[in-house]
């Protein structure tokens, strides 16, 4: 065959590879509308436009305002930070079992957001029924989880440098982590007042319901910064891929970029926590789906997973709000319950052995 | 002209020393065997000689600049180096793979050119009818051509190659010892880990022998004397001269 040929082959190939990141980003647009008209009040497509672009300050432009449009655009954050820090812990520690959750992440940041509104008093009690706490100081909730997860990244880095461990001992480490965190806050549980309780139970279950502007604009701020430095790295990524040795005679400072990677995926993932709480799943099902669909590429993989993890938490926001609607559900009980069997199929869907 | 000097190199694994007090100068152009028994270093030696490993005492210099000196990025444009096998999780394809030893060059996103060269060294090395395929899809020598190719893609001035037709069929070793002989004409510097002595023979001009972290000898093809061999690995041989091509051929071990 002729180089030529195999360079057009080639060419074709990844012309498939965008053709479905494009694809994929026009459906997060369609669902981003579909998230904002779907809830308890019906809203039709003409009132977002009217909202967006109109002058009425009626109810409906109040909702879609104020309740609906920092929901679902805080969704589409959320998805994307958890994903993208799935691809890259994944990558990072070549380990297809990594994820915020399963490295013990995500519990380590729900235990700092809650260490920090019962001990360093972050956020105000009160007893309404809808939102048990008011955050007075979400930097300092942040700020916290940051730093319980790391505690957790750190134990993994070290993990990773005992000779001859095992991805499966790995994630085992983590999930362990995990449940050390989460027998932390029960502590804290069994120590605290009702008020205390309530408060810190949201962040054992994510929950889209509290977010507001302010929310958005903290993720934003972090998590697009956040991913691009992912997209700067990916050709480091791949190359981590292939193995150490080989990365480090192509050029990539392996430590650094596995340090660095770990420590943004994690802020992400602790600032997504404090905000929203555990929302399970997400940053390991979907780069397995994406994986599935386009390969291993990073360069094609982070930004289709960061496209589809928005797509994914969007709909199981959505289903969240509506499956029994008036009764909103917490949005981390149906990626737990979409995730976890879906995980179970790809684990036994995986190609060959140890391979994926 | 000199394009690496080694000086004084040790290397230590857990303390216990695995090259010691190395000196030798690898000439630009020149065609190097690395040759000795199992655990002499040399694996070890050609990682230390890209700065995979780093030395515990001793120097390498590259044009003269100490490596410590020289930052990987820019070295990876200089050497390039292919490992006996690797262990990828997640599989990428052959065309991908290959196209990771542009990594160096590429700043943002490949050019048609970096596509290009890809394309050519998958041509050159075979591979044409696999450039889509996955690497687990393709059997171990063919493997190892990416691997190969791969480096032949960084398009380095030094290339270090470990076990490299260790996997590979007799027509292929042929070829791909071929294609770093011509290399070398071109004033690429070449030094290959190889078992196959007859091969090293056939194709090198410098012959460099380890044992137990040390150089044993090195030098032209004439340091390959029967009693030489039979030192290094503890077996006999013959050694048989045709026409000016040396056999090596083992008797039985002492």
């Amino acid at each position: 065959m002729n180089y030529k040929k195999v360079q057009k082959d080639y060419l074709k190939y990844t012309a498939r590879k965008k053709l479905f990141i494009i694809i994929s980003f026009l459906f997060l647009i369609l669902f981003i509308f579909i998230g904002i008209t779907f809830g308890s009040a019906k809203i039709a497509i003409s009132d977002i436009f009217s909202a967006l672009f109109g002058s009425s300050e009626n109810t409906i432009t109040q909702i879609i305002v104020n309740i609906r449009l920092p929901r679902v655009l805080s969704a589409v954050l959320a998805g994307i930070a958890l994903s993208v820090s799935g691809v890259v812990m994944q990558s990072i520690l070549k380990n297809p079992l990594g994820s915020p959750f399963t490295l013990g992440i995500s519990n380590a940041a729900a235990f700092g957001a809650a260490f920090a509104v019962i001990v360093l008093h972050a956020g105000t009690l009160h007893s309404s029924t809808t939102d048990s706490v008011i955050i007075n100081n979400p930097y300092l909730i942040s700020v916290s989880a940051f730093f319980w997860s790391l505690t957790s990244v750190i134990i993994v880095l070290l993990m990773t440098k005992l000779r001859g461990i095992s991805s499966e001992t790995l994630i085992l480490t983590g999930i362990i982590l995990g449940s050390l965190f989460l027998a932390a806050t029960t502590a804290m549980e069994y120590f605290a007042d009702d008020m205390e309780l309530a408060s810190i139970i949201f962040w054992t279950f994510g929950d889209l319901g509290r977010a507001s502007w302010r929310d958005f604009f903290i993720l934003f701020a972090l998590i697009i910064p956040a991913f691009l430095f992912f997209i700067r790295n990916r050709w480091n990524y791949n190359l981590l891929d292939t193995g150490d040795e080989t990365a480090k005679s192509l050029g990539v400072n392996v430590n650094k970029v596995r340090i660095f990677g770990l420590i943004i995926a994690s802020l992400i993932t602790s600032i997504t926590v404090s905000f929203f709480g555990i929302i399970a799943f997400v940053g390991l099902v979907v780069p397995h789906i994406i994986r599935r669909i386009i390969g291993n590429d990073e360069r094609f993989l982070i930004p289709a997973s960061a496209i589809f993890g928005g797509v994914f938490l969007l709909i199981c926001d959505t289903i969240a709000r509506t499956i029994i609607s008036p009764i909103v559900l917490p949005v981390g009980i149906i990626t737990s319950f979409v995730g976890a069997p879906l995980f179970i199929f790809l684990l036994i869907k995986r190609k060959g052995r140890g391979k994926w | 002209m000199v394009n690496i000097k080694i000086e004084n190199l040790d290397f230590a694994y857990n303390g216990s020393l695995v090259l010691n007090k190395i000196f030798d100068e690898i000439k630009k152009g020149e065609f190097t065997a690395l040759v000795g028994p199992n655990g002499s270093g040399k694996s070890t030696l050609l990682r230390c000689l890209d700065k995979i490993l780093l030395p515990k005492n001793g120097s390498i210099y590259l044009n003269g600049k100490n490596f410590k000196e020289i930052d990987r990025k820019i070295l990876a444009k200089s050497i390039a180096y292919v490992p006996q096998s690797e262990d990828e999780v997640f599989q990428s394809n052959v065309f991908d793979t290959i196209l990771m030893g542009r990594k160096p060059h590429i700043s943002w996103m490949p050019t048609n050119d970096d596509l290009e060269i890809t394309a050519k060294v998958i041509e050159k090395l075979d591979l044409s009818e696999f450039s889509m395929k996955y690497l687990n899809q393709l059997s171990g020598g063919q493997r190892q051509r990416v691997y190969i190719a791969r480096a032949l893609a960084q398009q380095p001035k030094i290339l270090f190659l470990d076990e490299p037709t260790a996997n590979l069929d007799l027509r292929h070793q042929l070829e791909v010892l071929d294609i770093l002989k011509n290399l070398t004409k071109k004033g690429i510097s070449v030094v290959v880990a190889i078992h196959d002595l007859n091969l090293a023979l056939q194709f090198c001009e410098k012959i460099v022998m380890l044992k137990d972290g040390k150089i044993f000898a090195k030098g032209g093809k004439e340091i390959i004397t029967s009693k030489i061999v039979e030192n290094l690995y503890g077996v006999k041989v013959k050694i048989i001269n045709e026409d000016e091509r040396f056999f090596i051929i083992p008797e039985k071990t002492q």
